[in-house]
């Protein structure tokens, strides 16, 4: 019995341990993941409106218009990576985050408005939002 | 403590609370041994696929 609770005891320190230790030493492994996280989200995102622009339901036009401004997004991602990465550089990765953050912004204000079929606006409007969360993300361990 | 040392911990008490520990031990290893480098090399190669599909959607410039 004794030894029940001075394993539960044991358990309480390594979990304190455990997390504290993570929260402090790994931010920087932390920001990469979430960085990882907002590439795959926009890769998503981008599959997501090819096959909605192959099904018809999106024009080539809007298509081309969405297609361009996921090309900057992913210009200023490979930027936000360097900042993270080559520099450790807070305030380049939070001026990146917020040139996505205004590009994202118009997709889902913007571009998605134009598209006519409710499930596929729904789905990219998903998508948008999942990555601007995780951009936040990011800004918020920037700011630290 | 580093995490090998945390590691080797919880698997010693997680021998006596398999079910409690094991879940802590397994979300650890998870995320162990991927270091941030390595996670913005894998975004790098992921912006890099989406310039890709995004240049094979778009006309060639004029």
């Amino acid at each position: 019995m004794k030894r029940k609770q001075s394993l539960y005891v044991a358990s309480a320190i390594v979990a304190v341990l455990l997390l504290s230790g993570w929260a402090c030493q790994n931010n920087y492994a932390k920001a990469g993941q979430l960085a990882k996280d907002v590439a795959a989200s926009v890769l998503v995102a981008q599959q997501v409106e090819i096959q909605a622009h192959k099904a018809g339901f999106i024009d080539d036009t809007l298509h081309q218009a969405i297609q361009q401004e996921l090309l900057a997004v992913a210009d200023a991602g490979t930027r936000l990576d360097a900042a993270i990465n080559q520099a450790h550089n807070a305030s380049g990765a939070l001026a990146e985050i917020q040139v996505m953050d205004k590009l994202l912004s118009d997709l889902s204000q913007g571009k998605l408005a134009a598209i006519k079929d409710q499930n596929t606006k729904i789905a990219l409007a998903a998508a948008f939002l999942t990555i601007q969360t995780t951009l936040d993300n990011i800004a918020a361990f920037g700011g630290k | 403590m580093t995490t090998a040392e945390i590691l080797q911990l919880l698997g010693l008490i997680s021998a006596a609370e398999p079910a409690v520990l094991g879940f802590i031990k397994t979300l650890l290893e998870q995320t162990q041994g991927m270091t941030g480098d390595q996670f913005l090399a894998e975004a790098d190669d992921i912006w890099a696929q989406i310039k890709a599909n995004a240049q094979a959607e778009l006309p060639p410039p004029q």
